[in-house]
Order: C-alpha cells, then structure tokens, then sequence
C-alpha cells in the first residue's frame, strides 16, 4: 500500500518533521513516500527544518512531492530533499526561495553544478522550470497519472528503493565502488534465478 | 559448509575461511560475557587450525552489534571490571593472528564498534551506523574505542566519537577511511567472505607475517618496525610457499600454497 503523507500549513517545523519521521518509519513495504499538501511558509524553525531534510535524504524509501499552488522557502528545501517532485499546473515558487536553508546545497546535489549555478546567479529564472529541465521534476496537467506510472514502476520487485540506493552510492562514493556497490544487486539477481 | 551452533554465537566454513556470527537479533546483537567469550575462543582455535587461513566476523544483515549489555557493565566495580572475562575476550579478538575481516550492517556500537575496528579490514552494508556512545553514560570506551578510530579515520573523527558520542553512517565511514568497502547491506557478509576467500588464496604464512608487520605500527618505533619486518620477510625465504610463489610466476601459472 502506498504511504501519503498531506502537510498543513499550521503545522510548526517540530511537527512537520515528526509526521514525516513517523510516515517513514511507516512507509514499510510501500514502494514510495507521497507529500502532499502545503508546500507553503517561510523556516519558521531551521534546526527542525535541517532535520527534516537530512531525513528525508537518509530515507530508504523514495520520497515524491505532488505539489499544487504555491511553494515557500521551507516547501522549497522539501522538495529538493526528495527524490522527485511532481509539479501541478498551478505549482509556483513564492517569497525569496534562495534563502531557504540547504537549497543551494541540494539544488547543486539534484541537479548539477550548472543547473546550480544558474538557479542562484541568473538574473531572471524559474526554479521550478530549471528543476524540470534537470529532470528533478516533471511538469504534468495531470499529476496523480504520473504518480501512478511512476509507482507501479517502483513497485515492480522493489526497484524504485534499490534505484534510490544505487543513486546514493552514487553520490557518496567514487566512480568505481559506486559500481561495485551496484554489482552487489546484480550478483543476488543471478543467484536467485540459480 | 558444516554450520556449528552455540547460543547467540554461529560459526561456519567457506572454505579456508571462518565465518563467526554473532547472533542475537532480539537484543540487536548486543554482547554479554558468553558471547564475548565464545567469539574468542572460536577465533584462538581458528588460530590454531592448519586448515583455516581467515576469517570473517559479523552479525548478519541488520546489525553488527548494539554494544555491551548495560546491566552486565552497570554490575561492574572498578576491580572487577579489570579481570572480567569481557576484557579479556575483548583482548584475546584483537590478538587473532590470522587475517579478519569485520562485516558490519546496522548498528556497530560501543563494544560492538571497537570489536569490528579490531579487525583487518571492515566491510559496512549501507545501512551501517558507528558510534561509541559510552560518553552519554558516564564512561568511556574500555577496549579500543579512543584509539581505534584514530588509526583508521585520523584524530578528528576519534574526538567526535568519543568526546561527542557522534555515530558516523556508512557513507561517512567510508569517506573519513573508517571502513574500507560499503555493500547493500544484504550482500554485507557475502563480500566480506569474498574478501577473506580472496586473502585465504594468498601464501597463509604470508598474510599472518604481514598482519604481524601491520601491528607493530604504533607498537614499535618505525625503525625497531622496519627491523621487525625485515625479520618477518628474511624468515618467509625459506618456506616453501616463498619458493612456490616465485616459480609460478616464472612460469606463468597460479602459485598453489600450502601455509608451509
């Protein structure tokens, strides 16, 4: 069963970041976290915004954001700190989102040093565009159909958490132990089929 | 593989290669005196046996081990703590002369830690967490752990531990040197045997006298370690490994050695 998850806009930073602890903890054999809702405010609280964060990044189960209306600076850094998001047609970026804790850090690990580089220099830019661009986020009239392809993708013998594993071996390791990591998957596939 | 069962410690066999278990999910594999115990004398018998030439000791898939049992350390007096048995199966792991590979998933706390750092080379499944968090409870780590850190990962990380109580996650490990492979944490024991089975193939007589050189380092002074592995070198000349080697090189085959 898929995990959902729906933000408030009253929620404080602690009770955002212990309702996606506990969707976590839950998610169990679900094949994706979904996070919905409000994307909404400003950091009202950046130690718990920071948590949030490396939470969502030290998930095991790959975490979407479904984003409709408007996107604050804490929404922004949520977003970024999930896998993939997709964006509804009225899905927009609010107030100063530069200023949102981590997102430089984030955008340049999403998406590249260029893409980076640009999100925070160009004078006149689209985040959410630069972020579909990348491929980070997918633009869709209809977002719940996307969602459902893109689960039933992650569903199929668990692939969508073993991409996530090998994306973060990726990140985290040089070139030839992120291969040899990945092999790994490889390796159980051929001894089962044996 | 012949598996042999004792309570809470597993040892089997892949070929030349010893696979000691700790085994005790429901308290995330947490240490007491028998398993500390049993894992030495598993490991001071594979010394002795001929026919096993390393070893790999882990807790399976989920967690290498949460620590040392707290009312087993919380019954201790100073005294006692001195010549308790744990002490001494702590001391008795770090002395195995044969190669050990330490392969470690999930939680690899406290003495749990300093029991994987003990060994040669120590492979992390990702889901990996090290730590030595005894400063949270008023001690500190009693078998290694303010010096074990520093060896492999350097005087920075060695504070975080065990000043701050920090835990590092595999990926961290890895960068900061303290283990030296991350797997997905399911496959942690298959690539530390593959490891073990992959020192096992060399000269037997070879590895144990380049483990020996290995330790003299912080033991010795790097000239009296020097002089301690030209020793070690001059004496594998005359085995029969040694002469086994350079003829399979010269011609063009794999050497076969038989630890003699």
């Amino acid at each position: 069963m898929l995990q959902r998850l729906e933000l408030s806009a009253g929620e404080t930073g602690a009770e955002r970041q212990g309702r996606i602890r506990r969707a976590l903890r839950e998610a169990g054999r679900s094949p994706a976290l979904v996070i919905s809702g409000s994307f909404e405010g400003d950091v009202a609280d950046a130690r718990a915004h920071a948590d949030t964060v490396n939470l969502l990044i030290d998930a095991t189960v790959p975490v979407v954001t479904l984003i409709s209306g408007p996107i604050g600076p804490q929404g922004f850094g949520l977003m970024l700190a999930a896998d993939h998001a997709i964006l509804g047609p009225d899905a927009r970026v609010v107030g100063n989102w530069r200023r949102a804790s981590g997102a430089m850090a984030l955008a340049r690990n999403r998406c590249g040093p260029l893409l980076a580089h640009r999100m925070a220099f160009a004078p006149s830019v689209d985040p959410l565009m630069l972020l579909s661009d990348s491929g980070f986020a997918t633009r869709a009239a209809d977002p719940a159909l996307v969602l459902e392809e893109m689960i039933a993708r992650f569903a199929e013998n668990g692939l969508g958490r073993r991409l996530k594993r090998s994306l973060r071996a990726a990140s985290e390791l040089p070139l030839k132990e992120a291969l040899s990591f990945d092999f790994w998957f490889t390796h159980a596939q051929d001894d089962s089929a044996r | 593989m012949s598996p042999r069962d004792h309570s809470f410690v597993r040892t089997e066999r892949t070929g030349a290669v010893l696979i000691v278990t700790i085994d005790r999910p429901e308290a995330r594999n947490a240490l007491n005196p028998a398993i500390l115990t049993r894992i030495a004398a598993e490991l001071e018998a594979a010394d002795r046996d001929d026919e096993i030439f390393a070893a790999v000791l882990t807790g399976g898939p989920v967690n290498f081990s949460a620590g040392a049992d707290i009312d087993v350390l919380s019954g201790h007096s100073p005294a006692s703590y001195l010549s308790s048995p744990n002490r001494r199966a702590f001391e008795s792991i770090a002395r195995f002369d044969k190669p050990i590979v330490a392969a470690v998933a999930g939680f690899c706390l406290g003495g749990g830690c300093e029991v994987a750092l003990s060994c040669d080379l120590v492979v992390a499944g990702d889901n990996a967490v090290f730590g030595q968090p005894e400063i949270n409870l008023g001690i500190i780590p009693g078998a290694g752990g303010t010096q074990l850190w520093r060896q492999r990962a350097g005087a920075g990380p060695q504070a975080e531990a065990a000043l701050l109580g920090q835990f590092v996650d595999a990926w961290a490990a890895r960068r900061i040197g303290l283990v030296d492979a991350v797997v997905p944490a399911e496959n942690v024991v298959d690539a530390a045997t593959e490891k073990a089975l992959a020192i096992a193939a060399k000269a037997p007589l070879a590895s144990r006298a380049a483990k020996a050189a290995m330790r003299a380092a912080g033991v010795m002074s790097l000239q009296a370690a020097l002089a301690h592995e030209l020793t070690l070198m001059a004496g594998l000349l005359g085995t029969q490994d040694a002469q086994e080697g350079t003829n399979a090189f010269l011609e063009k085959r794999r050497p076969q050695f038989q630890g003699r």
